[in-house]
């Protein structure tokens, strides 16, 4: 079956199988910035945003994508780098693995322009999963993103 | 309290795929979001068996394979608790406790027992006359956690479940009847 979407802002028309899982279609697609975790929806390292929402790609159906707008990382290139120099300020990063949907889970928290209390970044982050770093330096530097620009 | 529930349940990613009919008709033993579905009036709207409360669903277990349309919560002015008892933020509960106050009218649900949500056997009769006193609402919550049935799984064993919903029945019953 074929899809017509928007990914990294470039409109494409994909060849999917219909029980096809969205992480599967971007590899085949040469977008490798999108992990494979769990593949369980558990560990977040899969997360991809569809229509500015983040959702876990392992478990996202290709073909609910049809007509929508997918961001991974490539597409958000300028303000991953500001987002990757917190994280570097802060000593935030270790293997990188979690990295980049770390990055589109913040940039789509960004988006929401609330003003969020250290718990509730928490708690909105939680589904990001990284086995390195024990998340202090983390939020704080995506405290310090978020309050950029304010 | 619905969205406190709702809120708990795994991460924003999850929940952004998740619905609330998908957790109805699958009758998840660890489901939250149940415990706190039934301290409201809730009618499910089934395409072929038609309309049936959600008390009833989840205990007749015949209803299978069918679509489950739309689901309707009735507007009722009741006081609620809702506590999910979990290790991690991202792990399933190990126990789920609801308990509500409708105009006097107490009712205690408690899931992730690990078996599928359920009532609390009291009723009214059986209650003594409020207001009850601390030790009054202690002892009831002990008498539902010794009367409803708990099993062990590797989150918890159900010596443990039993000893939480007795201290969380109580904060609960607390809570409603302020």
């Amino acid at each position: 079956m074929k899809i017509k979407c928007l990914i990294n802002n470039e409109q494409k028309t994909i060849e999917i199988l219909p029980g096809e899982m969205l992480i599967d279609t971007l590899h085949k697609l040469n977008i490798t910035s999108v992990r494979r975790g769990c593949d369980t929806t558990s560990c977040g390292v899969c997360t991809v945003l569809v229509d500015m929402k983040v959702v876990p790609s392992c478990s996202y159906l290709s073909a609910r994508c049809d007509g929508k707008s997918i961001l991974t990382v490539e597409g958000i290139a300028e303000e991953a780098d500001k987002i990757a120099k917190h994280f570097g300020d802060e000593g935030a990063d270790q293997c990188g693995y979690c990295n980049p949907s770390m990055a589109l889970s913040v940039y789509a928290l960004k988006q929401t322009n609330a003003e969020l209390t250290d718990d509730q970044i928490r708690h909105e982050l939680v589904h990001n999963l990284c086995r390195c770093t024990g998340y202090v330096a983390q939020n704080e530097a995506v405290r310090r993103y978020l309050e950029e620009d304010r | 309290m619905l969205s406190k529930a709702a809120s708990q349940i795994m991460g924003v990613t999850l929940r952004n795929i998740a619905t609330v009919g998908g957790s109805v008709v699958s009758r998840f033993g660890f489901s939250d979001l149940l415990v706190a579905l039934l301290c409201f009036d809730v009618t499910l709207h089934f395409y072929h068996h038609g309309d049936i409360s959600l008390e009833n669903y989840l205990n007749d277990k015949t209803i299978k394979r069918d679509i489950l349309t739309s689901l309707s919560i009735s507007k009722q002015s009741l006081r609620a608790y809702f506590k999910k008892v979990a290790t991690t933020a991202l792990d399933y509960a190990i126990l789920a406790v609801g308990v509500c106050n409708q105009n006097g009218r107490i009712r205690i649900f408690v899931g992730s027992r690990p078996q599928i949500a359920t009532s609390a056997p009291i009723t009214l009769s059986n209650l003594p006359k409020a207001p009850w006193s601390d030790s009054q609402i202690d002892a009831i919550a002990k008498s539902v956690s010794k009367e409803i049935a708990f099993g062990d799984n590797f989150r918890a064993s159900k010596e443990y479940r039993e000893q939480l919903c007795h201290v969380y029945v109580k904060r609960g019953l607390k809570e409603v009847l302020k």
